[in-house]
Parts: C-alpha cells; structure tokens; sequence
C-alpha cells in the first residue's frame, strides 16, 4: 500500500508530458519484459510435446535419460532420423554440428558435404534434455519456410529470333560471374530456425546484403512480437542456429532443396 | 603592397580565430544543456536504462538457469551398461541400414550449381572433374510456346547407352536459331558428331553426351542435358552401366 501511495502521488506531481512518457516507458518495459522471458513458453512447449505423447514416454526408459547414456542416445537419435530421411523421393538435407558437416541426401546417399566453418547454436537447445531431444528429432523436422538472398532458379527469359540474322545478333553467351551474395533462413517446425550465410562477407555489396537480410528477419519477428503483444499473446521464442559455409556450396544446397524439404538435425 | 598583404592575413586569422570561438562556444553550450538535462532527469535516464537492462538480464538469467535439465536417475552401472549395448546395437543396425542404401558399383553424382560431376564407386571417388548443365533460359516463342532448359534434379538411373550418338534436333532447336521448324522426320532434324563419341540416356530426352563447345564446361550452358568432355565422357560410358544411378542436384 505505501509503494502504491508513492508511486500515486510520483505520478500526481509529474506534468502530462512526463505522464505520457513514463507511460510510454511502462509500456515499453512489459513488452521487453513478455519478450524476455519467451524462452520459457518454448521450454514449456517442448515438455508439452513430450508429456502429452504418452505412447512415447512408455517406450522411453527413464534409465536413457542418464547422463552418462546421452551421446549414446544422441548418436541412436541421429542415425534414426537419416534412415527416416532416407524413405522421402527428394533431396533433402541433414545437418551434424557435432561433426561440423551439412549434407544433402536422396534415399540414404550421401551427394554432397559441406564443412561448417563457424556455427552458434541456441542454449536453449544445447541444454535440451535427452528425452526431448530424441522426441524432437527422432525423427526429420520439416521446412516450414525458406527465405534466401539468392534465386532458386536463376532463370532467364529469352524471345525465340524471327530469323537467323536476329539469332546471330542475340546469341547468348554464358555468364556466371554475377552473383549474388549468399544468406539463406530456414524456418523449421517446432520454430527452430537455421540461418546459413557465407562464410567471407568482405566487400561493401555483400555486407549491405548481409544486414539487409538480418534487417529484414529483425524486423518480421519485432512485428510479429508487436502484434502478439498488442492481442495480448503469447511471446514466440526462435531457438537459432547460425552456420557459416563457403558460398559456393551454400548456393549449391540451397538450389539443391525442394519446396517440401526436411531437416536431420543433429547436434 | 606589403602593408596590404599583412592586413590580409592579419584579417584572415581574426575570422578564423572568431570562428573557432563561436563553434567552441556552440559545442560548450550543447554540452552545458545535455549536462543540465541529464541533472534535471537523473531519474528518468535511470529508468529507461533498467527498462532495458532488466529483461535482458532475465533473459540471460532463463538461459543460465531455466532451462530444463535431465532427471535425476538412480541407477546402478549394471543397468546403465545394459542400456548403453542395447543402444550401441541398435544405432549399429540402424548404421547398416544406411550404408546398404549407397550403391556398392559405380554412380554419378551431378552438382548442377557448380557444374561438377564425381564418379563413385561405393564410397570412393574415381574422378571430379567440370561438366556442363541446363542454363535455366527460358525460351518463348510467339506462338505462346515455352521451353524451360533446365537440368532435372533427384534419382536417376541409366536407362540407354549409345555409341556415336546422331541427334535428332527437337523443335525448339530450330526456334532457337530462328530457322523454320521442318517435318518430324526431315532430314535436316538428324545431325551426326555434335554429341560426341558416346551418349547415355537418363529418360525424357535427358542425355550424357559429349561437346563440340569443351570451352563452355564448367557453365550452365545446355538445353537440359549433361555434357563432359571427351575423356570423362569415355570414362562414365565404361563404368555405368545400364541401371547405374545418376544423382542430380
């Protein structure tokens, strides 16, 4: 009661300028506040995911969720999810942190590899527990959504010549020494996302192009959390995993990924 | 003369020295007022720096802390041996399941971005070498007919092989050069030597073929197909054989 006094008459004596700032700052503080402790709504989340599937928690063991029995259990995890990775038609993709590789895959052959060069993982999945990580990614976690500073398919549109004399005026010749600089999101299922960007962003072209596609993912995800905090919703949380490629090979496994891609994530 | 010249210079350093005076005493005040403002709203300052530090070290702290650890498991090293083998099996089976998949002879691996092909033979690498696929031009005609050269991407398996291929030029062959489009079965539709020595089929008119233009390998320059150059062409036609997977991708 006595702080409510104080706060009270802290208010009454403040001009309404002050009045609205310090409102305005209020505001400010409860949305940075519901937006800081969104990890914990991903947390609860990921429990929720395990303790409501109640099949999977009577064929896991409570003794596999020793901690000696971890690696053990990752390594199982990991495998399993290739082998399911294995049964889709299409290219997909697998990535190890553990062993610093990103890999594209069709029905279990391996057709390409990448060394990451550099990589962050997100604490919140570093910390995860075995039994939600084998729930997790047992099995492949799908793309929800893909977002690049390259094209899929750099296509390029050509009208047909009416006569050979415009055929010779217009023959193509083969260009491939423009390019665009490389950053590439992957938005995964249970809000997992994997940024992959080239590993050398050295000229001025490719720095404005790397914090132009932060710029843009910043600025999706503080609407997103304007709008939930202005519905009165919960605050999302994005466990991030950023890998650092040679641009080559990131333009070649971006290319490579289908619409409907899935991920074996391992780490 | 002189006397005009120092009056000039002298002149001259009184302005610029007033300048500097006036900007110093522009810059003093600004700072007198920052420091005023600062005085005068301790508290509010105060306030905005814990509006922003206070979540971030919640923030911090959910991550230090918050997160979920593993249970608490009682239980003796017999039983965690036990479910360590049992685990170690079963990855091992899974670990055979996965390998049984890589074919054990020779397979094509295409890398239509970089315009690469590798040779396998189960786990190892024959050959890598530059190859030429589809340039993704998009030809439109106008007729409203289109025609996407692209290289196909996923599992393939050698469906044909040929030797001393003869091309049977499609339609968009003659668009392309802006010459009319003859019969279907005109001769001017069958060019021999332009696909090497050795083709191989993949279906839907996709071949492995060789090039006149060895120039252009390493590029995405073909209508869909996949070129090599002659040594690497004689190569993959002596180690596939018909049914050898080809990945593309």
């Amino acid at each position: 009661m006595k702080i409510l006094k104080i706060i009270t008459d802290f208010i009454l004596q403040l001009n309404w300028i002050k009045r609205i700032l310090y409102l305005f700052l209020t505001v400010i503080f409860i949305f940075l506040l519901s937006v800081s402790v969104s990890p914990l709504h991903k947390m609860n989340e990921y429990e929720y995911l395990v303790t409501s599937d109640s099949l999977f928690l009577s064929k896991f063991d409570s003794v596999l969720s020793h901690p000696e029995l971890s690696s053990f259990m990752k390594e199982n995890t990991k495998v399993g999810a290739l082998v399911k990775l294995a049964s889709n038609d299409s290219i997909q993709l697998s990535v190890n942190l553990k062993d610093s590789s990103v890999c594209l895959n069709i029905k279990g052959v391996k057709i390409h590899e990448s060394k990451i060069r550099q990589f962050e993982s997100d604490k919140l999945l570093k910390k995860m527990p075995v039994i939600q990580y084998v729930k997790l990614f047992s099995e492949p976690v799908g793309v929800v959504s893909q977002f690049a500073t390259i094209v899929k398919e750099p296509v390029v549109v050509r009208q047909a010549p009416k006569d050979t004399a415009e055929a010779a005026l217009t023959a193509w010749k083969p260009d491939t020494l423009v390019q665009n600089p490389a950053f590439l999101l992957l938005e995964l299922d249970y809000g997992i996302r994997i940024i992959f960007e080239q590993d050398a962003s050295e000229s001025s072209r490719e720095n404005w192009v790397k914090h132009r596609f932060y710029g843009r993912i910043w600025s999706e995800k503080s609407i997103k959390a304007l709008g939930r905090f202005f519905t009165l919703k919960k605050q999302e949380y994005y466990p991030t995993i950023k890998i650092s490629l040679p641009v080559d090979e990131l333009r070649a496994i971006y290319r490579a990924l289908p619409a409907n891609a899935q991920v074996a994530l391992s780490f | 003369m002189q006397n005009l010249k120092f009056e000039f210079v002298n002149k001259a350093y009184a302005q610029s020295s007033l300048c500097v005076k006036s900007s110093f005493d522009f810059f003093t005040k600004i700072s007198h007022k920052i420091y005023d403002f600062f005085r005068k709203n301790v508290y509010l300052i105060l306030i905005f720096l814990l509006i922003l530090l206070i979540p971030l070290m919640i923030r911090s702290l959910i991550m230090q802390i918050g997160t979920p650890k593993d249970m608490t498991i009682i239980a003796n090293q017999d039983e965690i041996l036990a479910a360590q083998n049992k685990i170690s099996k079963e990855t091992k089976s899974l670990e055979k399941k996965l390998i049984a998949k890589t074919p054990k002879s020779y397979y094509l691996v295409i890398n239509s971005a970089s315009n690469e092909f590798t040779l396998y033979k189960g786990f190892n690498i024959i050959k890598t070498d530059k190859c030429s696929t589809g340039s993704y031009i998009l030809l439109k005609n106008d007729a409203q007919q289109e025609w996407m050269f692209k290289t196909p991407k996923g599992e393939f398996r050698i469906l044909g092989k040929t030797t001393y291929p003869v091309w049977r030029k499609p339609d968009w062959a003659f668009i392309e050069e802006g010459l009319p489009v003859p019969s279907s079965f005109h001769h001017s539709r069958y060019e021999a030597g332009v696909l090497g020595d050795y083709a191989l089929s993949l279906g839907d008119g996709y071949l492995i073929h060789g090039t006149l233009y060895q120039r252009f390998l390493g590029l995405p320059v073909t209508h869909g197909c996949i070129r090599l150059n002659d040594e690497n062409l004689e190569l993959v036609y002596t180690s596939l054989s018909i049914g050898s997977k080809v990945y593309i991708y």
